[in-house]
This record gives structure tokens, sequence and C-alpha cells, in this order.
């Protein structure tokens, strides 16, 4: 398991944790350490792709294709989420096969 | 020729001296667990807390446990902030054996929490000695605090001036009058040479234990510590609202008036007086002065506009319903837009099952107050009543949500630091649960485990709740999950059993620790 994010590292939600969604946002609870976060309606369609293991790029595309947002800064922000979420425990990463 | 005074000055002494002497750095907090910073922040290490209050705020706290107006003082001690600690109780905490009870039940009690070997304790008539932490704890009266010859870290709580005992598993006694005034509580920790170069004072008016209308004491605490001896019009006028509320307390309503007025023109900034004034305006049949006053007081300090404006909240808690009802209603003659007040209301509807009526308070209080997640989930259960399932699930979402974001349930516990997220929301993990059931009620299957998952990893867990998991599991068709969850209700039952023998059990090992406590108040 990678501990650094890339375009291509592939992520996934962590096992440790359980997750519900509500009404558009999610609540996660870390279950090693008790610790609850609350995404917002953004953070709370990232939580739902990872679900699955899927690629930084992956994700991103599916975020410019349903949100108005410019590309560079959507990669920006999803890569900040994507190593909060792996800095608390609750993605795992893998790298990806090189292109 | 006039007489030479002779100013007492702390020349050589350990620190400025309590009542006398000018302490440089007096800090008013809210919440009691708001001290715990500002002794950390003021580098504070290895000294000894006069700790003046009718709780003791002790509890143990474990490492990564959030810290409390229940618990700092243990954090304070395990980061050697602290090294001894006394813990000054209201007078009459000692005067019999009934009431020294409660306080040793409350040590026994705090003793047993703590990790490592339990020192003997010695039990006196005048006060408790032991250690904690391998760290000197002393209960103690005022009068029987030693002389202590360094500058101490001094600690008040406002609810001491007005509780006159310590009270262990009963609602705490509120006389008319505090027992002692800000006055006679600095000349008497003078008289005893208590010296400190910092002191916290909490209004503690979150959570019920300091009525609203004293909490200006902690204000006349502050002056007074500050600037002893001093005569200005600030202390004049906490003069006038003493004069005031004792003539209130005497019945004496229009000298009450009168004094609270000169109180006000003394004290122009401050929201007490025209609080003050609101209340015997009501109490008066003047309800449109009233409703002024209140009005203003608002406008001066907008604290006054908290969920302890009254004793509802409390008075329902204790099942004393009518209290409630009357205390809601008075609140709403002064203040209309009051959301807490409408939330009682709604309560006690729910609790006659007039479910459209408390239905249309809750929503008014939502409208007043969008933050209030005590009325989305008392929404929710409304909603469940009336057969309406879907709009239930959404005013449970909408009470995590706001819990989520930080807001606190009326009866949450009381913790000020935001230095780590916590939920601060009793009700919280039981409503994953209604919101479990509802949504396997509905058929969705996915949604319920979910909700159901939530629920158990955050505490509600049981053997129902593992055996529903493994049913909903069955259904779709996740063989391998609905064994584990079946494994796991199975592994619960002797611990559900062992609760129903506790049930049986505990009230005779209760019987047995009266016997074995008023042996040892005797």
């Amino acid at each position: 398991m990678s501990t650094t994010l890339s375009r291509r590292s592939i992520v996934v939600a962590a096992k440790d944790q359980v997750s519900c969604d509500l009404a558009g946002e999610a609540a996660i609870l870390n279950i090693k350490n008790g610790v609850y976060y609350g995404l917002d309606p953004v953070g709370a369609r990232i939580w739902q792709l990872i679900q699955q293991p899927r690629s930084v790029d992956e994700v991103h595309e599916t975020l410019v294709g349903e949100y108005e947002v410019e590309p560079e800064r959507c990669a920006q922000d999803l890569v900040a989420l994507l190593e909060q979420l792996l800095a608390e425990g609750l993605i795992e990463v893998r790298e990806g096969a090189a292109v | 020729m006039g007489q030479l005074e002779t100013a007492p000055v702390a020349i050589n002494g350990p620190g400025p001296r309590v009542g006398r002497d000018a302490i440089a750095r007096v800090f008013l907090v809210e919440n009691h667990d708001e001290a715990y910073p500002l002794w950390r922040a003021s580098g504070a290490k290895h000294k000894i807390l006069i700790h003046v209050d009718a709780h003791h705020d002790i509890w143990w706290a474990k490492p990564k446990a959030p810290i409390t107006i229940a618990n700092f003082i243990s954090r304070a001690l395990q980061e050697e902030i602290v090294r001894e600690v006394y813990w000054v109780v209201p007078d009459q905490t000692w005067k019999s054996a009934k009431n020294r009870r409660h306080v040793i039940r409350h040590f026994q009690k705090i003793a047993r929490q703590y990790p490592g070997r339990r020192s003997r304790a010695q039990i006196e008539k005048k006060g408790i000695s032991a250690t904690l932490l391998g760290r000197p704890l002393h209960i103690c009266a005022l009068d029987s605090l030693p002389l202590i010859e360094e500058s101490v870290l001094l600690d008040i709580d406002v609810d001491f001036l007005l509780l006159p005992r310590v009270t262990y598993g009963v609602n705490d006694p509120h006389p008319v009058l505090p027992w002692c005034w800000p006055e006679e509580l600095l000349a008497r920790l003078n008289t005893r040479g208590v010296c400190a170069d910092l002191a916290t004072i909490a209004y503690s008016v979150e959570g019920g234990y300091t009525p609203l209308k004293w909490k200006y004491l902690g204000d006349e605490l502050a002056l007074r510590l500050g600037k002893p001896g001093a005569t200005g019009l600030n202390l004049q006028g906490m003069a006038r609202m003493r004069e005031a509320a004792q003539a209130d307390g005497r019945g004496e309503l229009a000298v009450a008036e009168e004094k609270y007025q000169q109180a006000r023109a003394l004290l122009p900034g401050s929201a007490a007086p025209v609080w003050h004034l609101a209340k015997l305006y009501s109490a008066m049949d003047r309800q449109p002065e009233a409703q002024r006053m209140y009005q203003q007081a608002l406008t001066l300090d907008p604290s006054y506009r908290t969920a302890y404006n009254s004793t509802g909240a409390w008075s329902h808690w204790n099942k004393e319903f009518s209290a409630a009802e009357r205390e809601h209603r008075r609140i709403l003659e002064l203040d209309p837009l009051d959301a807490c007040a409408h939330l009682g209301l709604a309560w006690l509807e729910m609790r006659e099952k007039k479910w459209s009526d408390a239905e249309a308070l809750l929503r008014r209080a939502l409208e007043l107050d969008g933050g209030l997640l005590d009325a989305y989930r008392a929404l929710g259960d409304v909603l469940v009543w009336q057969g309406r399932g879907e709009e239930a699930i959404g005013a449970y979402e909408e009470s995590l949500k706001l819990a989520l974001g930080g807001h606190k349930a009326l009866n949450g516990p009381i913790v000020s630091s935001t230095e780590h997220a916590h939920i601060v929301d009793p009700g919280h993990w039981r409503t994953y649960l209604q919101l479990a059931r509802l949504y396997e009620r509905k058929g969705a299957a996915a949604e319920a485990i979910s909700r159901y998952r939530m629920s158990a990893a955050g505490g509600c867990e049981g053997v129902f709740l593992r055996f529903r998991l493994a049913r909903l599991y069955l259904k779709q068709r996740e063989g391998s999950q609905a064994a584990r969850e079946t494994w796991q209700a199975l592994k619960l039952l002797p611990v559900a059993l062992g609760n129903g023998g506790r049930k049986i059990f505990d009230p005779v090992r209760q019987l047995f620790q009266h016997a074995y406590e008023a042996w040892l108040s005797r």
C-alpha cells in the first residue's frame, strides 16, 4: 500500500470505517480510533465514487463531468481532500499501472 | 492629625493576597472547562489548585477523551499543571452526617475511576484527604483551608455561591438567595491567607448550574479580585443589585424595583439590572414594561438569549412538567421569539400525544433557530408517530448534520474545546438506529444496513441490532456477512443476559453501599 498520491494512484475507502449518506452529505466513523467526520455534498460524491477502487484521474474526470469547475482547480481540491482522508486512515492508496 | 493607614502590601510574600491585593490575571469564562487551556497557556506548572465549587470537576479523563466541565482538573493533574488540589465545598456540606454522605459518595466514585494503587483516604467530619495519581486531593470547607505559603491557581465557580451543599444523585438545591455573596467569599479566602497570581471564574449558566439571574455575581467576583477595596460605580451597582435581590426575596417588590433601577443607572452597560427588572415586572403583571426590559437585556448581552434563561428544560428533564410549562410560557410572554421555549412546549405536547400541536411548535422553533438539533429530532419523532416516515427521515438526518457541524444537544455534555471534533449529542447514535428502522420499514435494505452499522459503531450495540443486520444481509444475499452478524449477536447474548442479572443484583449491592457510607460518615 502506498502513502503518497499521484494522478495514477488507485484509491479506495478503507475497511475500518462505516459511513452513510446524510441527505446528500456523508458521515464517516473511523472504527479504529472512533473519530467521526462529515463531508459536504461534493466530498460525499467523491466518497461515494471511491467505495470501489478507482484512479485519481478517473474520479477527477467524473467530477469535471458532473460539476461546473475548472479541471485544474478540481484536481487540486480533489488531491487535497484525498490526502486528508489518507492522513486520517480513511482511504487506502495503491500505485496504478504506468501509462 | 489623620491616622496613618498601613496598606498591606505583598512584600516578599508568595504573591497577591486574595481580597487585599489586585490579581493581574483574572479570567471570566462561561464553561468551567475553559479554565484548563488558560492555565496551560499561562505556563503554570506544579501549582496548587484551590477549586471553589459545588462540583468537583475531577472525574477521570482518559488520555484521548474530550475535556469537559466534569473532568478538566484530571487533565491538569495528568499534565502536571497542578500538583495538589483543594476542592473547597459549600459550608453546609459538612453540617450533618446526611450532608457529608453526598460528598463521600462523590469522593469514593472519583477514587474508583482513577488508575493506579489507591491510597488510604482520611475521611473526617470536616474534610477528606487522599491522593489521586499520587498527588494530594483535599476536600474541605473555606474555614478549613490551611495556610498555603505559595501562590496558587484560584478557580471559582459562581454556583458555589448559590448551592449551599454538595449533592450526589439528587438535583442541586437552589435557594432564593445566594448562601454566600462574592464579598464574603473573598473576605474568607483572605482570612485563610490565600495568595494567587491567576484566577479563573466560571459563570456555569450553560447546563443550568448557575441560574441566569446570578450570572452577574461572576462579574462582581472579577471586579473585586482585580481591584480589591475599590468603591467605584460598578461595585456600588453590584451592592444595589444585592439589596434589590434581598428585597425581592422578602417580597418587597417596590423596594426591589427601586434598587434595580438604581443599579441600572450605575451599571448602564450591564444586562443584569434590566433582566431582573423584566422578571420583576413580569411577576407584578406589568407585561409591556417587562417585555421592554427583557429586550433591552438581550440587546445589551446576547448571551442572555440562552436555553438556560429559565428552569424550563431542567424541570422537564426532572419530570416536573407543570413547572416546565409555567417557565416556558413565562419566557414566551417576555420574548415571543424564544426558540427554546417553543421546543419545551412541544416536548410537553408530545407527552400528551398531541402530535399536530407539537409539530406546529417544533416548526416554529426551527424557524426561529435552525440550529436546534433537539427540535429536528423531536420533529422526527412526531412525524414517525404520525406515520410520515419519509419526512421523519429528513428531520432525523438534519439533526445528525447539525451535530456533525458542531451544534450541541441541550442535554449534552459541555465541551468547550474545539481542538478535536467531538459529538456533543447523547442521542446521536440512537438517531441512526431510528433511521435504520425507517429505511428497513420502507424496504431500503442497503440504507438500513449502513445506518445500523453506524449506530453499532457509535455504541448502540445489541443482540437485536445484530440479528436485524443479519436478516438484512440475508435479504441482500450476502450470506457470509449474515453469518458474521449472527455470530456477533450470539457473542453479545451473555452480556445481555448478564445485564438482566445485574438488574436484580444492583439494588442489593446499593443497599450495602448505603449502609457502608452511613457507617463512614457517622
